[in-house]
């Protein structure tokens, strides 16, 4: 394995071989440690010392199901501390079988200039772009797979990170013209446009896997995963996540009134049946479009779908529950094609549609628009594409819109906006939004599905609950799987070892499994300390624990000696 | 009558079972059910 180092301000790349202290990381772990390792903590997360960084997990390429994702890492221009954003796609299993570790982007290119990164199965090289400057990632991508082929996998921005707006995220292509996979929290994409960096194309490698220390270990634990996953009552062919996507538990959110609805100032929403899976499945199998589709290759879950409108055309590649949350309810929109083509357009202009979704609410509430309004909030999105002096606001996220506006009910942790679901309803979804060294984020620790384990309304056991699932999320963003194939490697922790041990050779045991995921939020939450992140920081905003939230009338009562106990135990 | 009353009157099979409230709180399977509340029963997900 080696680095690709690729340098902006000279635009020389290198390549060189893996130091010893990154070689038993990977995705999420490698981040962190080249992070603290390579970057002064209190930089500006967009000037010339940020760096950015592609990682392959650590069982990428080997055809692990659901583990080909891609982790994007640096300093968040959001939080101001540790950001890594994974996306589903074809970029992490091809660097992998590229045998690239990682790629660092490092110092920053002449203002004005943009560059594209061409990595083939044995140079690369940076090209100028202008004739990609100004694009969509959906142009983008598709004007590079014309160049290098439609088997290429294309990494790229949009026009908000060419801004270098805050909500801007980063594209990855998938399987021939499969789009829609973003890394899309914590402004990643306004770090790579900081440096210049519009796109990198990968043509796809020659090799169909990567070496094997121990091929009959790796193909045991493999094919017992894959089958565990099929096996599983929520992930196989009838389970609900393959039926009806993410958005299977849109009934099930608003149900327990943690449903982000109008800005964050109700927990359930009263049109919430038009937005659940099972009327999108409907619809979209009416509409002879797809369910059941993939973001990688060899996936056994199948949980996206190809949203078309009612022609049969297509919208956008697959809508999500947390876009649904954030652009439906939220916004006080109850039709999943106004949702779908907003979705489109966060994609093209490449924006984080949590982040956009809370920034439009909260200008929905100054009065800009009226809820429920779709031709107002689609004009007030098209105004982030056109770079308007409004547009940049919004597409800076929610924390900057509430500040502009002078809104005070502004949803977001360390400068980021929550996801789709209410703290104050979900409590320990709360507490990893309050400690996550990511900010708030629920893919760093969702108690949605722990239930049965703490009353979601108690503060009772969600400090415990919270850093099992932080711990969990770094092992599978460090291993490059998908948060939802987490059922198998939880109940049988082998399992992951065997299938690291089977690729690597590295002769873990399970307690070196679980101090590597440990030593991942260690080193995050380091770098967020040399950063000047304080306990404070991290709080949940001060009207979720004041302002009762509609059914339960439930606040954020968890009090901050548990927040600041998280980690005591780590 | 219990939660697990109505489950079985409507033949749903425990298993299948993965989220439960009533009036929105999260229940299970032993707990009453008072009149005129509403219960709901959902398959087995994961948040995403």
């Amino acid at each position: 394995m080696k680095l690709l180092r690729v340098n902006m301000s000279t635009l020389e790349v290198s390549w060189e071989p893996v130091p010893a202290d990154y070689m038993q990381l990977g995705g999420r772990a490698l981040i962190a440690k080249l992070l603290l390792e390579e970057i002064p903590p209190t930089c500006d997360a967009l000037g010339r010392q940020n760096k950015l960084i592609f990682a392959p997990g650590l069982l990428a390429g080997g055809g692990v199901t659901t583990a080909g994702r891609l982790s994007v890492g640096g300093k968040s221009p959001l939080t101001g501390g540790v950001k890594e954003a994974n996306a589903g796609g074809t970029a992490g299993d091809t660097l992998a079988k590229l045998g690239i570790k990682a790629i660092v982007v490092e110092g920053q290119a002449q203002s004005g200039a943009w560059y594209l990164l061409h990595i083939s199965s044995d140079s690369a090289e940076l090209l100028l772009a202008d004739d990609l400057h100004g694009l969509g990632t959906y142009a983008t991508s598709t004007r590079l797979q014309e160049r290098y082929g439609v088997d290429s996998t294309v990494i790229t921005i949009g026009q908000a990170g060419e801004y270098l707006l805050q909500g801007a995220s980063i594209s990855v292509t998938g399987e021939r013209d499969q789009r829609s996979n973003h890394a899309a929290r914590g402004g990643l994409g306004a770090v790579m446009g900081s440096k210049g960096l519009k796109a990198v194309a990968i043509d796809k490698p020659l090799g169909k896997s990567i070496p094997l220390a121990d091929a009959e270990l790796f193909r045991n634990a493999a094919r017992t995963f894959a089958q565990k996953l099929i096996n599983d009552p929520k992930l196989g062919t009838q389970g609900s996540q393959h039926l009806y996507g993410t958005a299977s538990i849109v009934g099930a959110v608003n149900e327990i009134g943690s449903l982000p609805t109008l800005n964050f100032s109700t927990g359930s929403f009263e049109s919430a049946t038009e937005l659940r899976g099972e009327h999108l499945r409907e619809l979209v199998l009416e509409r002879e479009g797809k369910v059941g589709t993939r973001c990688m290759p060899g996936c056994v879950i199948a949980c996206r779908n190809y949203y078309v409108d009612v022609d049969g055309k297509p919208i956008v590649g697959t809508l999500q529950y947390e876009t649904i949350a954030l652009m439906g309810s939220n916004l006080g929109l109850s039709n999943l094609d106004d949702v779908a083509w907003l979705n489109y357009m966060c994609n093209d202009f490449g924006l984080d549609t949590i982040e956009t979704g809370a920034a439009l609410a909260i200008a929905l509430e100054a009065g800009l628009a009226q809820f429920g309004d779709t031709k107002s909030i689609l004009a007030l999105l098209k105004e982030v594409g056109q770079g308007t002096v409004l547009g940049r606001v919004i597409g800076n996220g929610a924390v900057t819109t509430g500040r502009v506006l002078g809104i005070r009910r502004v949803p977001a942790v360390l400068g980021q906006a929550m996801p789709g679901y209410d703290p104050r309803s979900l409590k320990g979804n709360g507490v990893t939004y309050a400690t996550s060294p990511q900010g708030a984020d629920h893919t760093a620790g969702n108690a949605f599905g722990a239930r049965k384990e703490v009353n979601p309304l108690g503060v009772q056991g969600q400090r415990e609950l919270s850093l099992k699932l932080q711990i969990i999320a770094a092992m599978l963003d460090s291993t490059g799987l998908c948060l939802f194939a987490r059922p198998p490697v939880i109940a049988d922790p082998q399992l992951m070892v065997d299938m690291i041990n089977g690729i690597h050779g590295w002769g873990w045991a399970k307690e070196d499994l679980d101090r590597f995921n440990r030593d991942v939020l260690r080193t995050e939450l380091e770098f967020n300390r040399r950063a000047g992140i304080t306990a404070a920081d991290y709080r949940i905003p001060e009207y979720m624990r004041e302002e009762p939230l509609a059914p339960h009338n439930s606040t954020f009562d968890v009090p901050d000696s548990e927040l600041d106990a998280v980690f005591n135990s780590l | 009558m219990i939660v697990l009353d109505v489950a079985n009157l409507f033949e749903l099979d425990p298993e299948e079972i993965g989220l439960i409230s009533i009036n929105g709180v999260q229940s299970e399977m032993e707990d009453a059910v008072p009149p005129g509340c509403r219960l709901c029963f959902f398959p087995p997900m994961s948040g995403g």
